[in-house]
């Protein structure tokens, strides 16, 4: 699991890609965590080949860690098979997500 | 950091140490897995690790001598990848089967407090038979995020519940679902539930179970499976072939999402639980689990070491032995306190009070713990009061003042009533009355019937009223199987081929008496699911094993029946509209009994077997304390009948809310008021139900 900074100006366009296991999910949630900062944040998925249990609570724990700070942390570009993940097991209700990262970015200006 | 949770010992590369010898099954802690289990007979125990669906172990790790307390092993091994690995144990032991010692030290065996079991992730999907370990257990990451939700805690009284089958419910493609016979799939119908104004959905078995045990082919090669999943393979473990994503092992989080979504829209969740056996069947069956940890403990013997079969399904479990005892109450509490489950019907439930030989007890130990345990006093117990040994204790379950029965006194005769049977009256008064002549209101308070006309045993409503015999030579049982006391009545045409429209018409207002009759009584009412719009399992009393469209809910008849599904749906409401049908009216109008019973003339109730013409008054208070009358009128017979109903106080009419006669209009948009001077005619096979209204 790689988690890069794709853009770091007004908003922050962050990475990841790999799979998000137990392996790799504290060291994914840490790294968000520390790149965090005032800014709003988008996350792309579009290289997170696969969401174990333990990446689920990852993805909300780094929403629920940015909420506190009134940082605003969108999910873009995830794939259909992780999109199906969270919607089956209820964790896309903690997160919000956008399909693009267009979309995302939309939705951070509040259009 | 805790002193005592770090590595003390080590096999081969595993870094080990004693564990913990007060858990059961398996636990993460601090930089590992904890492993306990019991046995009374094993002489040593070696714990097997496998690669997430590997067929051969990469370890097995015995546990050392000093790695048992009495008879319970317990170890933690470090350094796990808890996402990867499926467990099991070997016991050895002593092969002496009269003596009920069947230890097999080659079997792996399941952990029997696993928390999530794979090896049936996906349902229907042929498992590899030559794998030696089925079943795997694996470890669960308990933590949820609750947000606050807990068990629901209205009262039982004003219950509404909706047994349903996870599966069937929208599995076929008119559900319109994304994740069709899954937990996610059912989410997905919360709204419809809500609409339609349940309150409680009861889902048969949820435990794992393998929809393989015992498939068999129907004579077109078409598979028969193990459909409802009343062979219970793990308890602490839902079903992964119900969770859309279960491949993942995610069923936990699926279901517990479930939970909490039905409960934010105000619906309880009741689990039909299987105690009275398992899925190893007798000394032919397999070796999942019980039998080679423990087979004399958990299995009523009979002397000889053979398994008695109270449940007909080859095994028995020794409900009241103190370690099943415990077994058993620990599941439950862990699915009220990690789930949110809100209450449980115990299938074939009179095995749970037999003791170690089988007899029937007074006061059975397991009975009495859960009714008075602690984290389980808010939730329903519902019991099947009888088992297929021949204990039939409906009205006579153990019961503490606080379980309640699956009523089958209420199902027959209501049934028998309905359709035209003499001498049933004065007995279904007794039904709508909470069946106060088996359930000593004193004792049992008024919650202990169930009352049902239908469940997923046996005819559908429709079928109720479609069928004269069973069809179930899908099956592949000759038609033998299933139950011949079904009670039903074909309206005078079997079946739906090239039905009359007379007949179609008299079958929706046959459905909707019986509705207007369960929503009306006294108890706790069950609609079986798809009832509310007229699902039929084309004449199949018992479809088991019939995964596909005879189980599978049609939502095509969702539009086609649409005046069966607003006649529910205005029931259930008018039930939540008037206390006193849920024997929660906090006063009585002066002078008149909550209760009474009328005939043609108020009052006076005909006593003679042909009569099948029924009053029901029921007086209260609303939830604004206004007088409340409400007046049920039954004609079961082919013609009509005209009725007087009771005098109301000086300042009340009556009006007329519900009459099953006018067909499509059965409600009315605005009740009609009843002429006080004439008697009100009831329809040939007809209801009515009336209600009081203040005059200006």
């Amino acid at each position: 699991m790689k988690v890069t900074v794709e853009r770091d100006d007004t908003i922050k366009i962050l990475a990841f890609e790999g799979q998000l296991d137990v392996a790799s999910s504290d060291f994914a949630r840490e790294e968000t965590l520390k790149l965090l900062d005032d800014k709003p944040t988008i996350i792309s998925m579009a290289k997170c080949t696969y969401v174990s249990s333990s990446g689920l609570r990852a993805l909300l724990m780094i929403a629920k860690a940015a909420k506190p700070k009134g940082v605003k942390v969108i999910y873009a570009e995830t794939i259909p098979e992780v999109m199906d993940v969270l919607q089956m097991t209820g964790f896309i209700k903690f997160l919000t997500c956008a399909k693009t990262i267009e979309e995302a970015e939309k939705e951070l200006a509040g259009k | 950091m805790r002193i005592d949770l770090h590595p003390t010992g080590k096999y081969g590369d595993f870094k080990i140490r004693p564990g913990l010898m007060l858990a059961n099954g398996a636990h993460m802690v601090p930089g590992g897995v904890n492993f306990t289990i019991y046995s009374s007979g094993a002489k040593s125990c070696e714990l097997v690790l496998f690669h997430s669906h590997e067929k051969e172990p990469f370890a097995t790790i015995p546990f050392p001598e000093d790695y048992k307390i009495g008879n319970v092993f317990a170890m933690i091994v470090f350094d796990l990848d808890i996402e990867d690995i499926e467990y099991g144990f070997k016991m050895d032991g002593d092969y002496n089967f009269q003596r009920g010692d069947v230890f097999d030290k080659t079997k792996i065996l399941l952990d029997p407090y696993a928390k999530i079991i794979s090896g049936r992730d996906v349902w229907g999907e042929e498992p590899d038979w030559e794998n030696k370990f089925q079943y795997r257990s694996r470890i669960s990451l308990e933590d949820f995020d609750w947000e606050g939700d807990t068990p629901l805690k209205s009262s039982h009284k004003e219950l509404i519940i909706y047994e349903a089958h996870v599966r069937g419910f929208t599995k076929d493609e008119s559900s319109g679902v994304k994740f069709k016979g899954t937990y996610a799939g059912l989410v997905e119908k919360i709204p419809y539930l809500k609409e339609l104004g349940i309150n409680a959905i009861e889902l048969l078995p949820i435990f794992e179970f393998d929809e393989f045990e015992g498939a068999r082919k129907d004579a077109e090669g078409k598979p028969l499976l193990n459909y409802w999943g009343y062979s219970t393979v793990g308890f602490f473990a839902p079903k992964a072939g119900y969770a859309a994503s279960g491949r993942f092992s995610m069923q936990n989080d699926e279901l517990k999402n479930l939970v909490k979504e039905l409960h934010k829209n105000g619906i309880r969740i009741i689990l039909d639980v299987v105690f009275n056996h398992t899925a190893e069947g007798n000394e032919y069956g397999p070796y999942i689990s019980f039998k080679g940890i423990d087979n004399k403990t958990y299995y009523i013997l009979t002397p000889d070491g053979y398994y008695y079969n109270f449940s007909g399904c080859g095994n028995t479990l020794n409900c009241n032995n103190p370690i099943v005892r415990n077994f058993i109450l620990t599941c439950l509490r862990y699915w009220v306190a990690t789930y949110h489950v809100d209450g449980f019907r115990f299938d074939l439930a009179a095995i749970l009070g037999r003791d170690a030989f089988g007899a029937p007890m007074a006061n059975p130990p397991l009975l009495e713990s859960l009714a008075y345990d602690p984290v389980l006093s808010d939730s329903i117990l519902i019991a099947e009061a009888w088992d297929a040994g021949g204990l039939y204790q409906v009205g006579s379950f153990p019961n503490y003042g606080r379980w309640a029965e699956w009523n089958g006194k209420y199902r027959d005769d209501l049934r028998k009533f309905l359709k035209g049977e003499s001498g049933k009256a004065e007995c279904l008064a007794y039904r709508i009355s909470g069946s106060e002549d088996i359930y000593n209101r004193f004792w049992r308070g008024d919650c202990a019937s169930v009352n049902f006309i239908t469940c997923h045993d046996g005819f559908t409503l429709y079928d109720l009223f479609a069928y004269n015999d069973k069809h179930n030579e899908a099956n592949g049982w000759n038609n033998n199987d299933g139950g011949n006391d079904n009670d039903s009545w074909n309206c005078g045409w079997e079946g739906d081929i090239n039905l009359p429209a007379d007949i179609k018409y008299l079958r929706h207002k046959m459905i909707k008496n019986a509705a207007a009759v369960l929503l009306t009584s006294w108890g706790i009412p069950m609609i079986l699911a798809g009832d509310e719009f007229g699902n039929s399992q084309f004449g199949n009393n018992n479809p088991y094993c019939q995964d596909n469209k005879i189980s599978w809910l049609d939502w095509n008849d969702f539009e086609k029946n649409q005046d069966l599904y607003k006649f529910f749906k205005k029931m259930i409401s008018f039930r939540k509209a008037h206390p006193v049908l849920m024997r929660m009216s906090k006063d009585i109008p002066y002078g008149y009994p909550m209760f009474s019973v009328h005939g043609a003339n108020a009052w006076q109730f005909d006593h003679s077997p042909e009569n099948r013409l029924l009053g029901v008054m029921f007086a209260g208070k609303t939830a604004e304390g206004e007088d409340d009358f409400i007046y049920l009128g039954i004609n079961a017979h082919w013609e009509s009948h005209g009725v007087w109903l009771p005098q109301l106080p000086p300042n009340m009419t009556w009006q007329v809310e519900i009459n099953t006669d006018l067909g499509d209009n059965a409600v009315y948009d605005s009740p009609a008021e009843i002429n006080p001077e004439n008697q009100f005619i009831i329809g040939a096979r007809s209801v009515i139900v009336c209600t009081s209204k203040k005059q200006r």
